[in-house]
């Protein structure tokens, strides 16, 4: 399932040529829209890697979880640290999960 | 020129706040074709709304010879509409009646 | 390079005793011995003492310790004088870190010891975990220019090139007229003391002539102000002058045989006519001038200049009558480029065009209404015993008419008051009194604002019974266009009554505006205007500075002034723009660092830089140029990849500091908040309380930053990933932010942040981000304490362990 952007949120990398989003993306899937915003041109390539979601600066980018991990409703958050992630996952029935992975970026 | 954005065909009572930009500084009563005609000037109807004394204000003998030429409203450096609250202020006494 | 193992030196002071009265000392002495990196660690009662330094210096040599953490309590004085007392071992001012107890409540809190022997322990790690990261720096020097570069020779600028002259600094004065002297040149009388302005002007004048240090470029503008503090290149188009300056020697032989009349106006001498038509003022002809004449609006320099365009064709009499053979009628305009140290810019003012206010008086439309400019120009040729060319005739005067607040404190023109003309029409009337005693004045007036002494001249033009001042504006009528007087009836709104006057002359005080010339430069160069569109930096702190570091305002440029002010601002701001003409800038080593490894080239630091001081290296990475840079760490706050580090103030030191809270000093149910403080304002206010005997809250980490807007989310998202239950981020109130808008960058960036947590399942009020002034060390602790009960209420961030 694709990214979804939240075009209020999102600032288009205030309008730079390469938006983060675009920089990030392995499959090169989001570009810029002609208002300013990303958004994903092919959403049934992308493969939900959610580099996209982590970087957004903003916190514009949402992934919606495919199907076989979890129905419609079901959410995973990453939020980035200096060298952690730490990912909420809440469930159709509104469970909540959530973990904290180190990143070795340093 | 500036554009007067004020409807004419308004006739809601006049608000005391509406004058408080007044500075008093005498530009309507220049630029008014009729202003020393009568006892009153313009910028003393004014002056009487701003004092709270809208019945002295609504009773002025200005009021009967202002001609709503909006030249007063034109000129005001602070904005005011004085030809708006002229004419609400005559119509405000006929509703007296 | 070979990694070294930090090695810390740890010592804590109890100066008062009140440290050790509250919690164990010899049990934190003995735990923080065990904090990773630390070698060494004591307990102190003096620092001070010969012999105690000496001990410490002695450990820095044998190489025992590397770096130190300073526990207790240290005034910034103190902070340098340990600094420098150790720098005599060799150790690196940057080497040291600060660990203020007291500001923590260490000893200061009643609660029990306990926790505060737990938060102590856990401020010396983060303290420690600071230390392990600091790298010994050096002030960066940058060879610099030493010259300066002058935007307008008005009086202001004049006195700007004086300044760096008598300081021996080489000099570029760009003037865009043909000679110096701005809009003094065509004033009549200087107030109070109505001494002649043109005398003023050759004081100033003496330290300029025959200076080989002064480059005076006339007819010049610049076209482009690129670079940083200390190595400006300014871009300057140059206009021919048609005249060799080495070889006039300003006989006048040229202008006896030029054929050409052109007229001169009242207000402007400009040399350029489509400018003044573009003014829409100039209506008053008072002289004419040879299309070849003296430099204007002030004869320096001393050379003849031509208006090539009222040349007729094929005309070159001047040329043949020239004894020295210094006009050359074939000169072309060329461009130069120009090295700069520090760029001042004294651009000066413009009248308001008097055909733009609607109630114009019937300026333009009736010849015997004029501005005050004009009214100088009569003035002066009346003092010089000279009448006017046209109507009306000087001689003749008997009442005249003066308005003030032409187009100044209007809503529908300028808001603000012009602030000279008031006390400008006092000396005109004295002056014309002076000159004709028999003429009646009448000064028709909303407020006289003459300010500090020039209340005097108002009081003595009030006594005066010949000049009547009426509080009210008039209407201006005349029986025919060309008619010798004018009808003003105003209303003196005092008295209610019509007062009705026939003028000879109607002088209107038209308002100060940022010249043509101050815009252009405004924009080549990339500054801001305020909201009254002038040059400005901070209307209070720094007001003749601008955001471009090394590029200084003054004089008429910053606001409306009268000459004495205008001086004074150009003196300020030739003062400020001396520490870039050293011929080196030293720059403070705590200057961001962008990664090259992590950077995304998001170019989102580019952006946001307040100062724009980023460029792009050949790579296309971002990179800050140093010169402008004031080191408020916006970019470090802003890089989504958390790129960009201040040194000895990374990312990895917060993240490291942070990191040793993960196990809470408090019981599980009490929260723990988080503040950055900004250091301008907020850690000020913070200090303050603690002076003051007011009670922090034991529940709070205070962490220093140069300016709110360098909190990085990286970093907050770290602090709540481990369990801190709040962050607070204090910075400045909106529009006071030292960094222009670090506080609103941040509030935007927490709030994204806040949106986030929502989706998270976390409270969002966990990140707030509040305005403290530093007098609000009262509101702080309410905010702190109202802040924990709030936090109380939500119950335990779902990270805590």
């Amino acid at each position: 399932m694709a990214p979804k952007v939240d075009f209020s949120k999102c600032d288009g990398c205030k309008a730079q040529d390469e938006p983060l989003c675009e920089q990030v993306c392995p499959g090169n899937l989001m570009t810029l829209g002609e208002n300013g915003k990303a958004y994903c041109r092919e959403t049934s390539d992308c493969w939900d890697c959610m580099s996209c979601t982590k970087i957004c600066p903003v916190g514009a980018i949402e992934t919606r979880m495919p199907f076989q991990l979890g129905y419609h409703g079901a959410k995973l958050i990453p939020m980035m640290g200096t060298n952690t992630i730490t990912w909420t996952c809440i469930d159709i029935n509104g469970k909540v999960e959530r973990f904290r992975c180190k990143t070795r970026t340093d | 020129m500036t554009e007067l954005t004020h409807s004419t065909s308004d006739s809601s009572p006049v608000n005391r706040e509406e004058t408080a930009p007044c500075v008093q500084c005498g530009y309507c009563s220049a630029y008014c074709e009729v202003a020393f005609l009568a006892a009153d000037t313009p910028r003393k109807v004014l002056r009487f709304l701003q004092r709270n004394d809208p019945d002295r204000a609504a009773t002025s003998s200005f009021l009967m010879l202002c001609k709503q030429c909006q030249t007063c409203s034109l000129t005001c450096p602070q904005g005011v509409d004085v030809a708006g609250i002229m004419r609400r202020l005559v119509r405000s006494r006929f509703l007296h009646y | 390079m070979e990694k070294k193992i930090p090695k810390i030196g740890l010592y804590l002071c109890d100066a008062g005793g009140k440290i050790g009265a509250a919690i164990d000392l010899p049990g934190l002495i003995e735990k923080c011995g065990k904090t990773k990196g630390v070698e060494y660690c004591e307990l102190v009662t003096d620092p001070w003492s010969e012999d105690f330094l000496s001990r410490v210096r002695a450990r820095i040599k044998t190489g025992e310790i590397d770096r130190l953490v300073w526990g207790g309590r240290f005034t910034a004085r103190q902070q340098d004088m340990l600094k420098k007392k150790l720098a005599e071992a060799d150790l690196n001012s940057h080497l040291h870190a600060w660990c203020d107890l007291e500001l923590h409540g260490i000893g200061q809190s009643t609660e029990e010891s306990g926790v505060q022997q737990k938060k102590a322990l856990s401020l010396i790690k983060m303290a420690a975990a600071h230390a392990r990261f600091l790298q010994p720096l050096e002030p960066l020097a940058i060879p610099a220019t030493d010259a300066a570069v002058v935007v307008g020779a008005g009086i202001a600028g004049l006195h700007v090139a004086a300044s760096f002259l008598e300081r021996g600094k080489p000099v570029h004065l760009i003037e865009q007229q043909s000679g110096v002297g701005g809009k003094v040149a065509l004033l009549s009388r200087f107030y109070p003391l109505h001494c002649d302005p043109h005398c003023g002007l050759e004081y100033v004048l003496k330290s300029l002539r025959g200076s080989d240090k002064l480059t005076l470029h006339t007819l010049s503008k610049p076209t482009a102000v690129e670079g940083a503090a200390g190595n400006f290149s300014v871009t300057v188009q140059t206009e021919p002058r048609y005249v060799d300056e080495n070889r006039c020697n300003g006989c006048g032989q040229c202008a006896e045989v030029c054929p050409v009349d052109i007229p001169i106006f009242g207000d402007s001498v400009q040399d350029e006519p489509p400018y003044q038509q573009e003014k829409g003022i100039g209506s008053l002809v008072i002289d004419t001038r040879k299309a070849i004449h003296p430099s204007l609006p002030y004869g320096f320099p001393e050379s003849y200049v031509v208006e090539r365009h009222a040349c007729p064709e094929g005309c070159a009499k001047c040329e043949g009558v020239c004894p020295t053979n210094a006009i050359e009628l074939n000169q072309v305009s060329r461009e130069q480029n120009l090295k700069a140290g520090a760029v001042v810019a004294t651009t000066g003012w413009d009248p308001y065009p008097l055909s733009k206010v609607n109630t114009n008086f019937g300026y333009g439309v009736y010849q015997n209404v004029i501005g005050n400019l004009e009214m100088e120009q009569l003035l002066s040729r009346m003092s010089r015993g000279l009448d006017n060319l046209a109507a009306p005739p000087l001689a003749k005067l008997k009442t005249v008419g003066f308005v003030q607040c032409v187009g100044s404190r209007n809503n529908l023109h300028l808001s603000y008051c012009s602030s000279v003309c008031c006390s400008a029409t006092i000396k005109q009337i004295q002056q014309l009194k002076s000159l004709q005693p028999d003429v009646t004045c009448v000064v028709y007036y909303q407020d006289m604002r003459c300010n500090g002494f020039e209340e005097d001249m108002y009081q003595a033009a009030m006594a005066s019974e010949d000049i009547l001042f009426v509080r009210g504006f008039p209407k201006i009528t005349s029986s025919e266009p060309d008619s010798s007087q004018v009808t003003a009836i105003a209303e003196d709104t005092f008295s209610g009554k019509p007062i009705k006057k026939d003028l000879d002359l109607l002088v209107l005080a038209g308002g100060m505006q940022l010249s043509q010339a101050g815009s252009e430069f405004a924009e080549i160069s990339g500054l801001p205007l305020n909201d009254s569109n002038f040059l400005t930096g901070h209307y209070q702190c720094y007001p003749e500075e601008s955001q471009r570091t090394g590029i200084l305002s003054g004089g008429c440029a910053r606001g409306p002034m009268n000459v004495s002010q205008s001086i004074d601002s150009a003196n300020r701001a030739a003062l400020k723009a001396l520490n870039f003409l050293d011929g080196s800038i030293s720059i403070n080593p705590t200057f961001p660092i962008v990664d090259k490894t992590k950077c995304d080239e998001c170019k989102r630091c580019v952006e946001e830089c307040p100062f724009a001081c980023y460029h792009y290296d050949e790579k296309g990475f971002p990179e800050p140029d140093l010169g402008k840079c004031r080191q408020c760490g916006n970019c470090m706050g802003t890089c989504p990849v958390a790129a960009i580090s201040l040194n000895n103030f990374t990312i990895k030191q917060l993240a490291a500091q942070i990191g040793v809270l993960e196990n809470s000093f408090l019981d599980y149910e009490d929260p723990v908040i988080l503040a950055f403080l900004c250091e301008n304002d907020a850690y000020l206010a913070a200090r303050a309380a603690v002076d003051s005997g007011l009670l922090l809250p034991l529940n709070v980490i205070y962490v220093k930053v140069p300016c709110a807007g360098a909190v990085n989310n990286a970093v907050v998202a770290d602090a709540l990933a481990l369990g801190i239950d709040g962050i607070l981020i204090a910075g400045c109130s909106d529009g006071q932010c030292h960094y222009v808008n670090g506080n609103r960058l941040v509030q935007k960036r927490s709030g994204d942040l806040r949106e986030k947590l929502t989706t998270m399942m976390i409270e969002p009020e966990r990140v707030r981000s509040e305005s403290v002034e530093i007098q609000d060390s009262a509101r702080l602790v309410r905010i702190l304490e109202a802040y924990i009960e709030d936090l109380k209420e939500l119950g335990p961030n779902p990270f805590k362990v």
